[in-house]
């Protein structure tokens, strides 16, 4: 019992500080003969990915419910589909998910596991299906890229640390102690929902969005118009990097883009929905 | 050492080098299915006929590579997935619950629970605490599916022809 109390002073004091963490479980796992702790947090697997970005989407439909037209929402999906099956990751858990939410403010968000949210705001700033089609292109680039497993293998590994308290003050009070995991995997959602992805990140998704527009054949400098169309961060919570910059690493990318044929007849497809539709 | 002697270990050093790759090269053709419902395509193409279907955490032998797919097989089930249909075996099996750790240790048991995090489980809790989340949107978004058919239609419509659906049935 003792070594359980000295165990939730140590879990305490080195949880506390995030750099120490990695130390923490290794001294913890090898406190209880347990080495295999430490590395157990390593992995996020594409179920708990799944459940997790459920609960932050949770979140973000909480402020900003789903758009109520049913049109809209299949031209979206479909769109989001099409250009999902031309990333490195077509597949996740469950598959792939967008919406269209409520909200005039100009917005895209993506949540671990597939779901992509366009707000109504962001529809009526485009102009053209290109576009659309660049916004929702980096959103899945953020989804193939699992920009989103930093956040969370770090609060993973915090996790696991409580999760150790939890056990040890299982055992000194015999009483069930959940609310330590209830607790991490709740600070987790806040900390993705909080967090905006960095600068390279950002930069890497939109180069992500360039790849799958290619291979979709939509026109890639749809990425570069979309990003004159809104303001900088343009996410629901997240901050970018400014457009101006984005913009400026995307030049040499598109140096030598293609226009593909028929992008008067998506213009007018994006125009009905938009126009007439929404 | 007699030259006999020499070629004796090199032809014994030669054998065991040669079943350790060979070793290798079998795990490394053990797939684990990394998706809830994996659907097996008749042909290296999302859009081909699905010829069955895989679960979460199935082992499946790959028999063939095409591109980034691979031609598994498993209890009689063969067809085509998408590099990105698998995952880390280890860490999958544990998220199932078949790691070989649950078995001999029930301490580890709680690790392994752990290890779970993010589950339904704690969506409950999670939802019973939150109780102003909208979960129902989450669910009413996930039932937005749709049939490949609607996207080849799609693209076709727009003029796009994107290398996923070259070659795609009509």
């Amino acid at each position: 019992m003792k070594r359980h109390a000295g165990l939730m002073i140590l879990v305490f004091v080195l949880a506390s500080s995030c750099a120490m963490l990695d130390k923490t479980l290794v001294a913890v796992g090898e406190a209880t003969g347990n080495r295999e702790l430490a590395k157990a947090g390593a992995d996020i697997t594409p179920r708990q990915e799944y459940y997790l970005g459920r609960s932050i989407s949770a979140n973000v439909l909480s402020e900003r419910p789903l758009l109520k037209n049913r049109l809209i929402q299949g031209y979206v999906n479909m769109l989001g589909q099409y250009l999902a099956l031309h990333s490195q990751r077509p597949n996740t858990f469950k598959g792939y998910r967008f919406a269209v939410v409520e909200g005039e403010e100009p917005a895209a968000m993506s949540a671990p596991g597939g779901f992509i949210f366009v707000s109504e705001g962001m529809l009526r700033a485009l102009r053209n299906e290109e576009e659309l089609a660049a916004v929702i292109a980096h959103e899945i680039a953020h989804i193939e890229l699992r920009h989103a497993e930093d956040i969370i293998k770090k609060q993973k590994k915090t996790g696991l640390a409580m999760q150790l308290l939890s056990k040890a003050a299982k055992d000194k009070y015999k009483d069930d102690v959940p609310e330590e995991l209830l607790d991490w995997g709740a600070n987790g959602i806040e900390k993705v929902l909080n967090s905006s992805f960095d600068k390279n990140q950002e930069m890497d998704a939109d180069a992500g969005a360039v790849r799958i527009l290619t291979l979709a054949g939509y026109d890639p400098k749809g990425m570069k118009w979309a990003l004159g169309r809104v303001k900088d961060s343009a996410t629901f919570l997240g901050r970018h990097p400014s457009n101006e910059e984005r913009v400026e690493s995307l030049l040499e990318k598109l140096k030598d883009a293609k226009t593909p044929k028929y992008r008067g007849v998506r213009q007018k497809r994006f125009r009905l929905y938009t126009q007439k539709y929404l | 050492m007699t030259a006999s002697k020499r070629t004796g270990t090199a032809f014994i050093g030669a054998l065991v080098l040669f079943c350790l790759s060979f070793s290798a090269l079998a795990n490394s053709n053990m797939k684990t299915v990394a998706l809830e419902k994996a659907a097996l395509r008749s042909k290296p193409s999302y859009l081909s006929k699905t010829v069955g279907t895989l679960s979460y955490g199935d082992q499946c032998r790959a028999v063939r590579k095409s591109g980034d797919w691979f031609e598994v097989s498993l209890r009689g089930k063969k067809g085509w997935l998408h590099k990105s249909a698998f995952g880390n075996r280890k860490s999958i099996l544990k998220d199932i619950g078949q790691g070989a750790e649950v078995a001999k240790n029930s301490y580890k048991d709680e690790v392994v629970a752990a290890g779970k995090g993010f589950s339904p489980e704690f969506e409950k809790m999670y939802q019973n605490q939150n109780r102003n989340l909208n979960y129902h949107d989450v669910d009413v978004m996930e039932g937005y599916q749709i049939a490949p058919k609607f996207i080849i239609n799609f693209a076709r419509k727009g003029g796009l022809a994107g290398a996923a659906i070259k070659g795609a049935e009509k």
